[in-house]
């Protein structure tokens, strides 16, 4: 049942105002769909970014392409699109990616990985934080498009054809990314169980 | 240590599995005049995008003409350049017999 103190967006009306130059819709727009793209945002968030900058990034190109947009996807899909494009862009952009080393790792984080590494138990529920920090410094060591082909398939848990629309790609295209970044991590993970924890 | 990165039991299934777990950082809700400085940097790029085209067009315009008024000009212009490379530099008084140069110069002869 809809609650009437809080009406359902009307968004193709906005598109409407926006079109005709109306900024309060502008503003309105830009608010109701801040949480979409700043979701995505802090998910793909290449490291020394702010995360307001490339929201309002996303925004800009969104405005600036408006014109563009036809109708033939929901409206929130094309501007995720954008927002993953954009994300992508700024990690292209990041050609230096840090190497993994042990040594850069917080306590929690050591013990962590060390723990995956050696046994086969479920990480416990209080250790979330330091694996999600661990994940997000193993990633960096992919190739963007690999990292964010990961991200969306092992994080996110988006199915290929979800991940397809997302970013333009086709499926076997991000078949062969989520294979050779597969095999990038295993690699990763052969490579620090020989280093081991010193 | 699993070698199959898709088994269930690899390291990297079980720490993304957790990682999934860890509760969603920070307040969705754009900051207090986001969605205002958007909207206004927004209205000023479609003017600039504007002003942009026009630009554009007056330099294809103003370059059309320049090479018309060439085109058009163009005996007056080869006249004007070939009588002046005709004559050598050596024939041209460059100094006038009041000039305080040229004085100095004569009584140095």
């Amino acid at each position: 049942m809809p609650d009437d103190a809080n009406p359902p967006f009307d968004l193709a009306g906005c598109l409407d105002r926006v079109r005709r130059k109306d900024q309060l819709a502008a503003r309105d727009l830009v608010g109701h769909l801040y949480p979409l793209v700043i979701r995505i945002v802090r998910a793909h968030l290449p490291r020394r970014v702010a995360e307001e900058d490339l929201a309002q990034e996303v925004f800009m190109k969104m405005f600036s392409r408006l014109a563009q947009y036809q109708g033939a996807v929901p409206f929130p899909h094309w501007v995720s699109r954008i927002a993953v494009t954009t994300c992508i862009d700024h990690l292209r952009a990041q050609k230096r990616r840090p190497e993994f080393r042990w040594a850069d790792l917080s306590e929690n984080e050591a013990d962590v990985l060390d723990a995956v590494m050696t046994n086969e138990n479920d990480v416990p529920a209080n250790d979330a934080m330091a694996s999600r920090e661990l994940v997000h410094k193993l990633l960096d060591q992919l190739k963007p498009d690999d990292q964010l082909v990961v991200r969306l398939l092992d994080l996110e848990q988006k199915t290929i054809a979800e991940i397809a629309v997302l970013t333009g790609w086709n499926q076997s295209l991000i078949k062969v990314r989520a294979f050779r970044a597969r095999r990038k991590l295993q690699k990763l993970f052969q490579e620090l169980k020989r280093r081991e924890r010193s | 240590m699993n070698h199959d990165i898709t088994n269930p039991r690899h390291p990297w299934a079980r720490l993304t599995q957790a990682a999934r777990q860890a509760p969603v950082d920070g307040d969705t809700a754009a900051p207090f005049g986001f969605a205002t400085r958007v909207a206004a940097l927004a209205r000023d790029l479609r003017g600039a995008s504007l002003l942009d085209r026009f630009a554009l067009r007056a330099v294809g315009i103003a370059s059309i003409l320049a090479i018309l008024s060439v085109a058009v000009n163009y005996p007056a212009v080869s006249a004007g350049i070939f009588g002046i490379s005709g004559v050598a530099l050596e024939d041209i008084d460059l100094l006038s017999p009041d000039d305080a140069v040229s004085i100095v110069l004569d009584l140095g002869d």
